[in-house]
């Protein structure tokens, strides 16, 4: 409905009505959109705006439990940041939830600025995530724009190798190098050496001899 | 059969048989040492026998030189033929000699009866003929003549046959001297040659005699024998040579007769010395002899009833080193066996195999306490583990229940203070938002009442649960139990659907227990229902009247139901079919609806799912 207007969204699955209402209305009242579901099954029936957002879970879940449903989304490779609820919470089960990358794990009842401190942590955090993730689809056209001869020289100069020794390594002329890492300093649009590093850092690639292909 | 006889008896019959024959050589041996007594005492009688011929003898020989008339001389011939009368007797049958000692005697009286004169030398040398055949048939008779050994052989040889010889012939020789001298007509031919023959004779038998006694003393080992007789023996020899010597001179000569008589008598005395002599030495060594086999047998006697009683003890040792301990075993595996008592020991400290094979029945008594042992720590062991169990499985229901309690209140709870919160918040907005807050408010008074409602049903759990049996309505009950874990089935996305029948007898139960069965059951068949793929979720719960006062409980699931191969193990022990189930739940359900004197089925339900049934009484009785 108004999927254009909000700037980012709480969902929050649990199998009771009256808590779900009651998240609801908190949420609002601070001005945060929220959707409701009642089960893990019923969240990934439906499709999802591309907006900052963050789950809020009951690890007592009819169907798949919290922690299971996390280790599914994980799977799925969707890193949505996920804060935990529980009515009775044991410390392995937390620990599990935390490695698995949760933001938060409070217990039922909990204190609202704390659920809410947590809610606006994850949405922020999803909000620079989506933002890096959207630098990196940009750095990776750039990065397939290259030759696989520029893509080579790329990871020997962010590997610090000088171009002397770029140029030995491969038995190509210095000028020739010079001239490839001209091109890969336009194609790439970098404005210097240290962000080209970081740019190879962001994709993953330069330290190791091995370039990506 | 010799099997089956008892050890004692087959003893007994060894010990008997070892003793028969025992009995039976000592009485070989008895009979042989009788036959060798008896024919001792055979030749005593016989020398016995000889001592009165003797008598007879001097009496024939005395006959020559003097009357017999007198009275006194009548007497003792009567006296002397007495004494041989009754040895006689004494030895009848064994001696047959009565004829020729009948016919002596009347040869005897005649002869004292007779007048002098050739007649009576006649008679005389019938006589001694008579005397000496006598004494040669005694000496058969009696066995003196086969006597075995060397001393007694020759002895009796001088005794019975030498000297009534010497005797006979020196008596003939005399008697024809004196018919010589009487008649003083010169000797004819034919008296001389009968006298040379005679002398020829009597030298002969005195050398036989001087033989027969160096033969005898040869024989005797130590010497007695010749001390006791050699000088009587050397006393006759020379008399009767001397008296041979003049009596030679007498008839080439003029000398008379009457100067050989005192020769005659010295020689006769000397012999007759010598002949008693050597029948003292002939009963000396006879009765030695007859000690010497008496004392024999009666050693033997002694060793073999020595031997006899030895092995008699020996058995009787045996009996009570085998049969003995045996039997004591034997007492000891039945005692072991009515008492049960594996603590009992044989008490016998033994090297041989009784000792050993006591030693392995204790070691096997050992073995068996510690059997016994082990086999009754098992059991308390076993019933120790059943009875933690069942703690066990009852802690782990209520844990359940415990838990579902908490969530169920919890969620209210949270519902609150999220509530309370944000209506604050819709409060400090500004604007205040409050048709917000009113509906927060609302929220926050719904579950109020629900948190309230589920404390009520805990409440009337705890409240009436102690453990007697009270009157109860099960409907009331099945309610409240309904209550507690409707959350679980909401999560478990199971609904519920109860049919109670109204005017159901009420039942005396045990709430607690009771709840606790209804609380499994729904439980199980919601666990069941949640884990089947069947798109209907749905447990059924109802209560309806069995026969007149009974009521029957029915939880129906439409989970995977029970497989016809479990039907039979589905209330034992131990028996589960979930992953992380016990196995306890339903065993522990059914002992308690039996201890209310009721009873659990289990069934399938059409078209799918399972059914449990709890059949109660009213339980007045």
């Amino acid at each position: 409905m108004k999927k254009q207007t909000v700037e980012s969204v709480v969902y929050v699955i649990d199998d009771d009505a009256s808590v779900r209402d009651s998240l609801k209305s908190l949420f609002g009242s601070v001005g945060l959109h929220v959707e409701l579901f009642d089960s893990a099954d019923d969240f990934l029936q439906n499709q999802h705006p591309d907006v900052p957002c963050c789950l809020v879970l009951d690890v007592r879940l009819p169907g798949l439990s919290g922690l299971e449903f996390q280790g599914e989304l994980a799977k799925a490779g969707t890193d949505l940041p996920i804060i935990f609820m529980t009515g009775h919470g044991d410390i392995p089960m937390t620990v599990q939830a935390m490695k698995a990358g949760a933001v938060e794990f409070l217990t039922k009842p909990c204190r609202d600025q704390e659920l809410l401190d947590a809610v606006r942590l994850a949405i922020e955090r999803d909000r620079a995530r989506r933002k890096d993730e959207r630098n990196v689809t940009v750095l990776k056209s750039q990065f397939a724009s290259l030759t696989a001869r520029e893509k080579e020289i790329l990871s020997f100069v962010t590997s610090g190798l000088l171009n002397k020794q770029i140029a030995a390594e491969l038995g190509i002329s210095v000028v020739t190098v010079k001239m490839h890492r001209g091109n890969i300093m336009r194609k790439m649009r970098a404005r210097s050496l240290a962000d080209l590093v970081r740019m190879a850092d962001l994709l993953s690639i330069g330290r190791t001899k091995s370039a990506p292909s | 059969m010799l099997k089956n006889l008892r050890t004692s008896t087959k003893l007994f019959f060894l010990c008997s048989m070892f003793v028969a024959s025992i009995i039976l050589a000592t009485y070989s041996l008895i009979e042989e040492k009788q036959i060798a007594i008896e024919f001792v005492r055979k030749e005593l009688v016989g020398a016995q026998y000889l001592e009165s011929l003797r008598g007879v003898y001097s009496t024939i020989l005395a006959a020559d030189s003097k009357a017999l008339q007198d009275e006194q001389a009548q007497a003792s011939v009567d006296g002397t033929l007495n004494v041989l009368t009754a040895n006689e007797t004494t030895a009848p049958g064994s001696l047959q000699t009565a004829k020729i000692a009948q016919s002596l005697a009347a040869i005897v009286r005649r002869l004292s009866s007779a007048g002098s004169g050739g007649e009576k030398r006649t008679l005389i040398v019938e006589a001694l003929g008579k005397a000496r055949d006598l004494a040669a048939r005694i000496g058969d008779e009696s066995n003196l003549a086969l006597d075995p050994a060397l001393d007694s052989y020759y002895v009796q040889n001088i005794v019975v046959k030498r000297v009534p010889a010497l005797l006979s012939e020196m008596g003939e020789l005399q008697s024809l001297l004196r018919t010589a001298s009487l008649t003083s007509s010169p000797s004819s031919d034919d008296l001389r040659v009968r006298r040379l023959l005679l002398d020829g004779m009597i030298r002969s038998t005195i050398e036989e005699i001087e033989r027969d006694s160096a033969a005898a003393y040869r024989g005797d080992a130590n010497g007695q024998l010749k001390e006791g007789i050699a000088g009587a023996i050397g006393s006759m020899v020379s008399t009767a040579n001397a008296y041979l010597g003049s009596a030679n001179t007498t008839s080439n000569g003029q000398a008379s007769s009457t100067s050989l008589a005192p020769m005659y008598e010295e020689a006769l005395k000397s012999i007759n010395d010598a002949w008693t002599v050597s029948q003292e030495q002939l009963k000396r060594i006879l009765n030695k002899r007859l000690s010497n086999l008496v004392g024999k047998l009666h050693r033997s006697l002694a060793l073999n009833g020595l031997f006899a009683s030895l092995s008699l003890l020996l058995a009787m040792i045996t009996y009570r080193q085998i049969v003995h301990p045996l039997g004591q075993l034997e007492g000891l595996a039945s005692n072991v066996r009515e008492t049960k008592d594996y603590g009992l020991r044989v008490n016998l400290h033994r090297r041989d195999e009784i000792g050993q094979l006591a030693g392995a029945f204790n070691a096997m008594l050992e073995e068996l306490a510690a059997a016994r042992e082990r086999e009754i720590s098992d059991q308390e062991r076993s019933a120790a583990t059943q009875a933690e169990l069942a703690r066990v499985s009852r802690l782990t229901t209520m844990g359940q229940m415990a838990a579902s309690i908490a969530h169920e209140i919890n969620q209210p709870l949270a519902g609150v203070v999220n509530n309370a919160n944000a209506g604050l918040r819709w409060l400090n907005n500004r604007p205040p938002n409050i048709d917000e807050v009113r509906a927060a408010l609302r929220r926050i008074v719904n579950d109020g009442e629900r948190g309230s409602g589920i404390i009520e049903s805990i409440r009337a759990m705890l409240k009436k649960g102690d453990r007697k049996r009270v009157k109860l309505d099960i409907n009331e009950l099945i309610f409240d139990v309904m209550r507690l874990i409707q959350g679980q089935f909401q999560r478990h996305g199971v609904s519920i659907r109860s049919e109670l029948a109204d005017n159901l007898p009420t039942v005396w139960a045990d709430r607690v227990q009771l709840q606790q069965v209804i609380l499994n059951l729904l439980i199980n068949a919601a666990e069941a229902t949640a884990s089947s793929s069947n798109l209907e979720r749905l447990v059924c719960v109802r209560s309806e009247k069995h026969d007149a006062d009974w009521v029957r409980i029915s939880v129906e699931d439409s989970g995977t139901g029970i497989k016809p191969e479990d039907e039979q193990r589905i209330f034992e022990a131990f028996f589960t079919t979930k992953t992380e189930g016990m196995g306890m739940g339903l065993s522990i359900c059914r002992s308690i609806v039996q201890s209310h004197g009721g009873r659990m089925v289990a069934a399938r339900a059409m078209p799918h799912g399972s059914v449990f049934q709890v059949i109660l009484p009213n339980g007045r009785t």
